[in-house]
């Protein structure tokens, strides 16, 4: 055990480099969820788990309970006496894929019978493929923490074996649990894989009994803590019926993103690239030829098989661009709830898992029959994921810090961040400044208008109250109104991003908030974000009077 | 003197001919009609309205997208005022726009829906920034691979029947 820890812990330090060099100051995903990921670090789920706050979303709050992970969440408030959220964020980014990577060999060596040390074939691939490489670059890293789906594999094999007791199912019900609560898209890949596995042997009632009866409690607490929060997040794209189809297929992988990477992926794909590997595909589906039983890898297979199918999304197609063919989960524009799945490359875990152990199978028994070809082959296993992944030489350097002019901030009333329209193909980047300056709120401690939860394009109170603003700055209205109006609605200060806009227009938006606001408070270059500061006089303090004012400012008329 | 002089200046730059383009954006979200949406500015042939199409033909934008844009040529200057119509001809907006930086002149709208019908926002345009485009030949890369994939398992799923078929054949030769 202590050999197959070191060798992951090596892996992940050379996966992630250089953060274990920096973990409290950098960050090494891509993309922008991983501020938003930092941000729900940064919360205390006391105060919004179950009803609106006012971290986010000021002045309607935000519920926690749609958070997407909630054993993240549990860990970080766990953390906050100790360091802040970047601690919790490097803490699983390091460690989550060491414990994963373990979990999976253990599933591989008592499982499918793989040796040491080729069963270590089984971990990396699982702790630190495509799927692991997508979790780190896209910033969800809290999916890196994921033992629970290798260890509930075990308890299910075991659950279908002869002599399974029911403390298997209860144990595989456990894990299964723990698989939902780190993400609702883990635990769709966990029943799959409960599903696949059930059909090797056959399950008991009095195994599958417990199993049921935790698993269906478990699931029922999320399902109605999920439902707490409909009517402040994601209920509008969730529902929307038109921005389903759109949302998940940015989510999806292709059959080209499933071989590997290229820098596309990385600049406008989300550097989704699930890859398995091709030398790590090939191994699985030979296993059975070289000694593997055919009862135990025709349910991993058809897993894997299925996962592929499933992570393809709603369309088939040879690369993010170009044509494709309606495929499985385009069956969910019916419902019109397909945006509840926003990321369906995430079964691509659960591909992982099932084809790194047959493939760590395969070369244990290479192994054994021809003792000098395999550690040939774990070195050409590892230039294979090296390949298809990308890491380290995909991960970003990205300096962990907060602009100073935040520090000027009235300890009253929240943060309004004026951000500029983009169009076209940098729309995404309306989703990046939100959630970066979501985690600014992390060093601030203000509350902000950002939606730091529901990820639709420009909606919610910072896009509203910011588009009446910058209006008003722009065309010259009333100064006393404005400020009257951001008063009530309770904004204490107003930030604008000079750097961000078009000439044209930055000069006079900046003249036009002087003149509703007065000169700025603060103004900083530091941060790689220049910030320039307003601070508005006597914020309301009353909640109700600022819910019903933006009420009555903004949804009177329709979002 | 002077006016000769300046006349000849402005001849020799060519500035008086030359009009700056103005890429005028606007954003219509899900409920709202776009129909008949176009942009007013006063151009070198007099004031014209020009229509506002969701096609994709300004530089990197995305046809469908629900964010309508034209491009105009308003005549030099500092500023051009700019009048923005619904489908009936009704102002939506009517203002002044920066047009003097020849890196780059925009302006854009949002739509919402107010009590008496749509209103337009003006929101700040983002510094325009450059594109990424595809990698061309990747498509074709990924499909052959996944073909000679195929292809591969197809020939060791008929090599091992020959086998199976070759033992099946000894086996009842040697009874």
């Amino acid at each position: 055990m202590g050999l197959t820890l070191a060798v992951y812990s090596a892996l992940s330090v050379a996966t992630s480099w250089p953060l274990a060099l920096h973990p409290l100051s950098l960050q090494v995903s891509r993309q922008f969820d991983i501020y938003v990921t930092s941000w729900l670090a940064a919360t205390d789920p006391r105060l919004a788990l179950w009803a609106p706050g006012l971290q986010s979303a000021w002045p309607l709050g935000e519920a926690l309970s749609r958070a997407d992970s909630f054993v993240f969440m549990l860990i970080a408030w766990a953390l906050s006496p100790i360091g802040g959220a970047w601690l919790a964020v490097a803490l699983v980014t390091l460690v989550g894929p060491v414990v994963s990577a373990w979990a999976a060999e253990r599933f591989a060596a008592r499982c499918l019978d793989a040796r040491f040390p080729w069963s270590l074939v089984a971990g990396a691939v699982f702790g630190f493929g495509g799927a692991a490489a997508t979790t780190l670059l896209e910033g969800h890293v809290y999916l890196l923490l994921d033992p629970w789906l290798p260890l509930c594999a075990t308890a299910a094999w075991r659950a279908t074996d002869d002599d399974a007791r029911p403390a298997d199912g209860l144990l595989a019900a456990l894990w299964w649990s723990l698989c939902l609560w780190t993400s609702a898209y883990l635990g769709l890949g966990a029943t799959l894989l409960v599903g696949a596995l059930a059909l090797r042997g056959r399950l008991r009632p009095a195994v599958a009994g417990p199993f049921a009866a935790l698993a269906l409690a478990s699931g029922a607490a999320y399902v109605a803590l999920f439902r707490t929060g409909a009517d402040a997040v994601r209920i509008g794209s969730a529902l929307a019926g038109t921005s389903a189809r759109g949302v998940i297929e940015a989510g999806s992988a292709t059959l080209g993103t499933l071989l590997g990477w290229s820098p596309w992926v990385d600049a406008s794909g989300h550097s989704i690239a699930p890859a398995v590997g091709g030398g790590v595909l090939v191994l699985a589906l030979v296993a059975p030829i070289l000694g593997a039983e055919r009862r135990a890898w025709a349910p991993l297979v058809g897993l894997a098989a299925a996962a592929c199918a499933l992570a393809l999304g709603p369309v088939l197609r040879s690369w993010p661009q170009g044509p494709g063919l309606p495929w499985l989960l385009s069956l969910l524009d019916w419902t019109g709830a397909g945006s509840f799945l926003h990321f369906p490359w995430r079964f691509m875990a659960v591909a992982s898992l099932a084809l790194g152990a047959l493939a760590a199978r395969a070369v244990s028994d290479l192994a054994a029959r021809r003792p000098r070809l395999a550690p040939a082959l774990l070195g050409f296993v590892a230039v294979d994921l090296l390949l298809s992944t990308g890491t380290p030489l995909r991960t970003g350097r990205v300096p962990v810090a907060v602009p100073s002019a935040y520090a000027a901030a009235p300890a009253e009333g929240a943060v309004l961040e004026l951000l500029p329209r983009y169009a076209g193909m940098a729309v995404d980047l309306e989703i990046h400044w939100n959630n970066l300056t979501c985690s600014y709120q992390a060093a601030h401690r203000r509350p902000v208008t950002n939606r730091c939860l529901g990820t639709r394009l420009y909606s919610g109170p910072r896009v509203r109250i910011g588009e009446w603003v910058t209006d008003a700055a722009l065309r010259g209205a009333d100064p006393a109104a404005v400020r009257e109006g951001l008063a009530a609605l309770g904004v204490g200060a107003v930030a604008v991003h000079p750097d961000l806009l078009a000439p044209t227009e930055r000069d006079a938006l900046v003249a036009g908030l002087e003149e509703i606001l007065g000169p700025p408070v603060a103004r900083s270059t530091d941060a790689g974000d220049a910030v320039t500061l307003f601070a508005v006089s006597a914020p309301s303090t009353d909640a109700t009077a600022r819910r019903a004012r933006y009420r009555s400012m903004f949804e009177e008329g329709g979002e | 003197m002077g006016r000769v002089l300046l006349a000849v200046g402005v001849l020799a730059t060519g500035a008086s001919a030359r009009a700056a383009a103005l890429t005028v954006f606007v954003a219509v979200p899900e409920g709202l009609s776009a129909d008949g949406l176009a942009v007013e500015v006063e151009g070198s042939d007099g004031i014209a309205a020009t229509p506002l199409r969701d096609d994709g033909a300004v530089a990197h934008d995305i046809p469908g997208d629900r964010i309508f844009t034209a491009t105009v040529a308003p005549r030099s200057g500092r500023t051009t005022d700019v009048v923005l119509l619904d489908g009936d001809g009704r102002p939506l907006y009517a203002g002044p726009v920066r047009i003097d930086d020849p890196r780059w002149s925009s302006v854009a709208f949002t739509l919402r829906r107010g009590p008496e019908g749509p209103v337009a926002l003006r929101v700040p345009t983002s510094w325009p920034g450059g594109a990424v485009t595809g990698d061309s030949d990747l498509p074709l890369v990924a499909a052959a691979a996944w073909g000679l994939l195929g292809v591969g398992l197809v020939g060791v799923w008929l090599a091992g029947g020959r086998r199976r078929g070759a033992r099946a054949r000894g086996a009842r030769g040697g009874s």
